[in-house]
């Protein structure tokens, strides 16, 4: 299962993410010619941003979607293909619901159209085999598209770095004075040694 | 860039071949870089992207959800008219800095102090200086020659606002009188360059109408004080251009010589460097080489194919791939255009890569202090340099790969050879038939192609697509810059050309003209008139159609088209063709649609006050219609037949 993931650490807020969603989602596709469309085609993610970090939200596509969950005429549905959350525009009342439901506040409500708007996850970019726009524009790699699953794997394999250098600290501090863990990294040493 | 796989009929089989090569060889190339940066930066691509002061970086959401305007209040309009005066600028002080070189040059000569150089056409000396009131009669060569470079030298120096001497001299009323009315007319380059600098930093010009206005004076900076005295001079010092058939394309590198490749603008260096590759062949003899083979590539090679018959090598795009053949012993560069990719891509092929202009360096390269004073001696330094890196080249044992591909093209055709060729027909009134054969419709317009290679539009041959359109259509096609390379290796240069591609009407033109000047064919339909300073040519031979009718250059029907255009300069060049009153066709689109005002300003309310317009247009199909369109109009304007 792919989904677009995000390092913030990466983000310099170049908004090219949020340009490109919006020409992703205008009427001709091409920016030349969205940006004289009426109304304007709308970004579905937005750069946020705290002293220190950016970062690109947008919506997660959660397998137990609150805003689906929560909608209370049905308008959202999980399209199972490219397995995203999408909204159908013509049943939405504009209830606000999505909105505050959202943990991310990755769901907006468009004021032009009276509609709850968000991340389609580019299902026709999918269903043409690209990748999502926002990725795909992205100049840094800060946003990706990958597998959930590889993302999961390197993350275990990044823990297992930082607590073996957490412990070598803590054998360190520890070593020399018999302490249980000082005792534990010895014996580990030696066993390693067979 | 999904269009790789889009191969084209012109796409030049060296080019695949030695694409492969550098693959092989590990070697990054311009396209693979290209890849990389996709997509390009949406702000910036709209012009609406701001970093002159350090509020910013600022960018205007062209959507209208986020920022409006920057964070010193500039609007978009403003936002993007500073940034397009500031390439204007950069377009015109790189050809400006091009004709100074020469006006000093020309000064050296007068004054002795350049051994090396020497006035070379006499009779178009003479007439300058006559435009210019330099007296001349009774006076020796030089005395006159160091009063025209006065001329040149005090243009640069104008404090007083009065015209440049170039302007007054080199057009003609009608234009002038039209400039004058629009504010267009300028005084000094330095002073317009400095300006528009100082105006659209930091807190000074808000007015988009003013910033524009500015533009189209940069525009014409940049083909008085630029183009036109960079070609004027050229033509005195090195000679007027004659036609040349040569070769082009990779196939003019030889095995088993020194190969050395001049690449940049100016033929101030080149030309020495092509007379010390014949006077030190006895070298190059003694080191195990044939001889010393010097190829022109970029405008370089406009300039020395056109005056000396060197080999046309390639274009700008192509340089990379020239050093990655193997056997090119030393890239001499001059100025502009040259990649900094360049030198690393050299030094894995033992090429020695030189550069000669105190302000174009490259830690990677040999740097030779040219100067016009011991032009001789840095020259035979030059090519001391190629005969050694062809000794270690060799005993490096380093893999080498010319593409077997060439093709022949008729260069060298400035208006003085034109005119002479046109004279075969009609000696007394030698347009005649040119204006005669547009009056009845057997030419529909000419279009002047102009400009770069762009990576980004190479893949589809847009270039050779559009020449082929508008050929079809009967309309004559004259081009400058590395837009001829394109065109010369697509075989575009030739009067096989002219039975390939160019419709009923033109072919029976170039055909009746062809014979009489007994070229043993058909005249070209793609006429080769230089490099990227010869855009003068191009202005001074639509300045003479339109002063024998009677008319405005902008009622001509005439087109620019820059179809692949990268740099600067193209868009300063552009500028001052939207100041003459022509469309300028352009792709890729220029940085201004972030900005309502400048969108209907160029399309809109400029063509009705001088007949200047921008068309923008990324497929050959839209460019030629557009262009089509707009020729037919002016036909129509002056009542003339349709065809």
């Amino acid at each position: 299962m792919r989904r677009v993931v995000y390092d913030p650490l990466k983000c310099t807020a170049c908004k090219t993410c949020e340009l490109q969603c919006s020409v992703a989602h205008s009427r001709s596709g091409d920016l030349l010619a969205a940006i004289f469309e009426s109304p304007p085609p709308l970004p579905r993610l937005s750069v946020a941003w705290t002293p220190g970090v950016n970062v690109p939200v947008k919506c997660a596509h959660c397998e137990t979607a609150p805003c689906l969950l929560g909608c209370p005429v049905g308008a959202i549905r999980r399209e199972g293909k490219s397995d995203s959350v999408l909204i159908d525009e013509d049943r939405c009342i504009g209830c606000f619901s999505c909105v505050l439901l959202c943990p991310y506040g990755a769901v907006r409500l468009s004021f032009d159209r009276k509609r709850a708007y968000k991340c389609d996850g580019c299902a026709d970019r999918i269903s043409e085999g690209l990748e999502p726009a926002c990725s795909f524009s992205c100049p840094t790699g800060a946003l990706a598209w990958r597998e959930v699953e590889e993302v999961a794997r390197e993350k275990t394999a990044l823990t297992a770095v930082r607590d073996a250098a957490a412990l070598a600290r803590g054998g360190e501090i520890a070593a020399g004075e018999g302490s249980p863990l000082g005792t534990i990294l010895k014996m580990r040493e030696e066993m390693a040694r067979g | 860039m999904d269009k790789t796989n889009d191969r084209t009929v012109y796409a030049n089989p060296g080019d695949i071949e030695l694409t492969r090569k550098a693959a092989d060889d590990n070697v990054e190339l311009v396209a693979d870089r290209l890849r990389k940066m996709m997509p390009e930066c949406g702000f910036g691509e709209l012009g609406t992207c701001c970093v002159m002061c350090y509020m910013g970086p600022c960018r205007i959401d062209p959507f209208g959800l986020g920022a409006r305007t920057g964070v010193c209040g500039a609007t978009p309009d403003v936002i993007v008219a500073r940034n397009f005066l500031r390439s204007a600028t950069g377009g015109a002080a790189s050809h400006a800095g091009h004709a100074r070189e020469l006006a000093i040059l020309l000064l050296e000569i007068a004054e002795g102090k350049a051994p090396g150089y020497k006035v070379r056409e006499e009779g178009k000396l003479l007439s300058l200086a006559g435009k210019l009131g330099v007296p001349v009669d009774g006076r020796p060569v030089d005395a006159v020659a160091g009063d025209v470079a006065r001329k040149a030298l005090e243009d640069f120096g104008r404090q007083d606002g009065k015209p440049m001497n170039w302007i007054r001299a080199r057009s003609s009323r009608i234009e002038y009188a039209k400039w004058e009315k629009l504010g267009l007319i300028v005084s000094n380059p330095h002073n317009e360059i400095e300006t528009a600098m100082h105006r659209t930093s930091m807190g000074n010009d808000a007015d988009p109408l003013n910033l524009w206005v500015a533009t189209l004076r940069m525009g014409m900076v940049d083909n008085f004080a630029g183009l036109m005295l960079a070609t004027d001079l050229s033509d005195i010092i090195f000679g007027i251009p004659t036609p040349k058939v040569v070769t082009a394309n990779y196939s003019v590198l030889k095995e088993g010589e020194v190969n050395i490749a001049c690449h940049g603008h100016n033929p101030i260096l080149a030309s020495k460097v092509a007379e010390w590759a014949d006077r030190l062949e006895g070298e190059a003899k003694a080191a195990g080489a044939g001889r010393v083979n010097v190829v022109g590539i970029c405008c370089i090679g406009n300039e020395l194919v056109m005056r000396y018959g060197v080999p046309y090598a390639g274009h700008e795009a192509q340089t990379e791939l020239f050093l990655a053949t193997g056997a090119i012993d030393a890239m001499v560069v001059d100025m502009q255009c040259i990649m900094p990719s360049l030198p690393v891509i050299a030094k894995c092929y033992k090429t020695r890569f030189i550069t000669t202009v105190p302000f174009v360096r490259h830690p990677e390269a040999i740097h030779v202090d040219f100067n016009t004073g011991a032009a001789d001696e840095r020259a035979q330094e030059i090519v001391r340099h190629g005969i050694a890196a062809y000794k270690e080249r060799k005993a490096a044992g380093i893999r080498t790969r010319i593409p077997d591909v060439s093709s022949k093209a008729l260069t060298g055709i400035s208006v003085e050879t034109l005119v002479s060729v046109l004279s075969t027909v009609d000696a007394k009134d030698p347009l005649k038939p040119v204006i005669d054969a547009i009056a009845a419709g057997e030419i529909l317009g000419a279009v002047g192609m102009v400009g770069c290679p762009n990576p980004k539009l190479r893949d589809g041959a847009m270039t050779e697509k559009m020449a082929e359109g508008l050929l079809r259509n009967n309309v004559l096609i004259v081009t400058t810059g590395c837009v001829n390379h394109i065109l010369a290796q697509g075989g575009f240069l030739t009067s096989e050309a002219t039975e390939r591609y160019a419709g009923p009407r033109l072919k029976k033109v170039l055909t009746a003209i062809g014979q009489a000047a007994g070229l043993g064919g058909p005249l070209p339909p793609v006429l080769h008139m230089g490099s990227c300073v010869d855009n003068s040519r191009i202005y001074d031979l639509l300045a003479a159609l339109a002063g024998k009718l009677g008319v405005e250059i902008s009622q001509l029907p005439v087109a620019g088209s820059a179809p692949e255009f990268i740099t600067e300069k193209a868009i300063s060049i552009g500028s001052f063709f939207l100041a003459a009153g022509i469309l300028v066709h352009l792709a890729p689109a220029p940085r201004v649609f972030g900005s309502p005002f400048a969108v209907s300003l160029l399309t809109e309310k400029l063509p009705a006050l001088n007949g200047g317009k921008v068309l923008v247009a990324a497929t050959p199909e839209a460019a030629v219609s557009g262009i089509l369109a707009h020729l037919r109009e002016k036909r129509q304007a002056l009542g003339l037949a349709q065809a």
